[in-house]
């Protein structure tokens, strides 16, 4: 498998549980009258990063970091208690919001040396749901959508994005990555524009369905375009081929 | 993506939903250097 896909799958993993606890973690700790936990990361972050750097290579302290997610995640399975839960949940946020800019710096030093220069571009797209995964939730809530409906307008988007890998398979080869990333820019600046000026819930189906193109087709587009930018050195361009190919029914 | 995740506390605590604004700004940026990778000839169709 390549690295350019090994990089790319390290991204989903590291971002599955997020997408499953962003919507809710930043409204169950503010029903407790607490946003500390999510905030106290900005903070946290800088030290971590500059404990990260201490290390000869970068991967050993994602290693280190990812471990001490996983476990503090995991912990939060137990019977802990508001308290013994806020201060596992602290410590594994505060370990995870360290992997995706060392990750970053990481695959960045590698795109220079092996010529797949294209990162700036889809982690531009992709990473714009920072604000939205932290505060889509409390933001709606604010506005007086009810809070049932976040977990129905957060299933729109997955559910798009399962759409669009499923069934837009053909059209998304057809189209080229090229393409494919400019659409995606474009959803993401109407996404992203259409939702600062706190539009009504009728009008936030429509946006979340752009959530497809945003995110999933910009990440596609960027599994294709580090395949195809890549020197032929780290591109093995049948498997990797192949593992992109089947890369939609993964996701 | 960190970085991004970063700024949003602040930007939430200080513009509030018009924060996503800035998350508008970064997808076109994004846009902006995609648009550059039609001169990369290494893309064309063969």
């Amino acid at each position: 498998m390549s690295l350019p896909i090994r990089l790319g799958l390290f991204y989903g993993a590291i971002f599955v549980g997020t997408g499953a606890s962003s919507p809710y973690m930043p409204v169950w700790f503010a029903h407790h009258g607490l946003s500390l936990p999510l905030m106290a990361r900005t903070m946290t972050a800088p030290p971590m990063a500059i404990w990260a750097d201490s290390f000869r290579l970068r991967r050993t302290a994602l290693i280190f970091l990812c471990g001490i997610t996983a476990t503090a995640y995991g912990l939060m399975a137990l019977p802990l208690g508001f308290a013994g839960w806020t201060v596992v949940w602290f410590a594994g946020s505060a370990a995870f919001s360290t992997i995706p800019p060392l990750i970053d710096v990481l695959v960045l030093n590698r795109s220079q040396r092996d010529g797949f220069n294209f990162g700036w571009h889809c982690g531009l797209i992709q990473s714009a749901p920072g604000f939205y995964y932290c505060f889509s939730t409390r933001a709606w809530k604010q506005q007086g959508i009810p809070e049932s409906m976040t977990g129905v307008l957060w299933g729109v988007g997955v559910a798009a994005e399962i759409a669009f890998l499923w069934f837009l398979e053909p059209w998304r080869r057809r189209l080229g990555p090229r393409n494919l990333l400019i659409l995606g820019g474009i959803a993401s600046i109407l996404r992203w524009t259409a939702m600062a000026v706190s539009p009504p819930l009728w009008l936030l189906f429509p946006r979340q369905g752009l959530h497809f193109l945003g995110y999933a087709a910009t990440f596609m587009a960027s599994l294709q375009l580090a395949e195809r930018l890549s020197t032929p050195r780290h591109a093995t361009p049948r498997p990797s081929s192949r593992s992109a190919r089947r890369f939609p029914a993964g996701c | 993506m960190g970085l991004a995740t970063m700024a949003s506390g602040p930007l939430f605590g200080q513009f509030g939903s018009r924060g996503h604004l800035l998350m508008g700004v970064m997808s076109a940026a994004g846009l902006a250097g995609a648009v550059q990778l039609y001169s990369q000839t290494r893309l064309d169709p063969a």
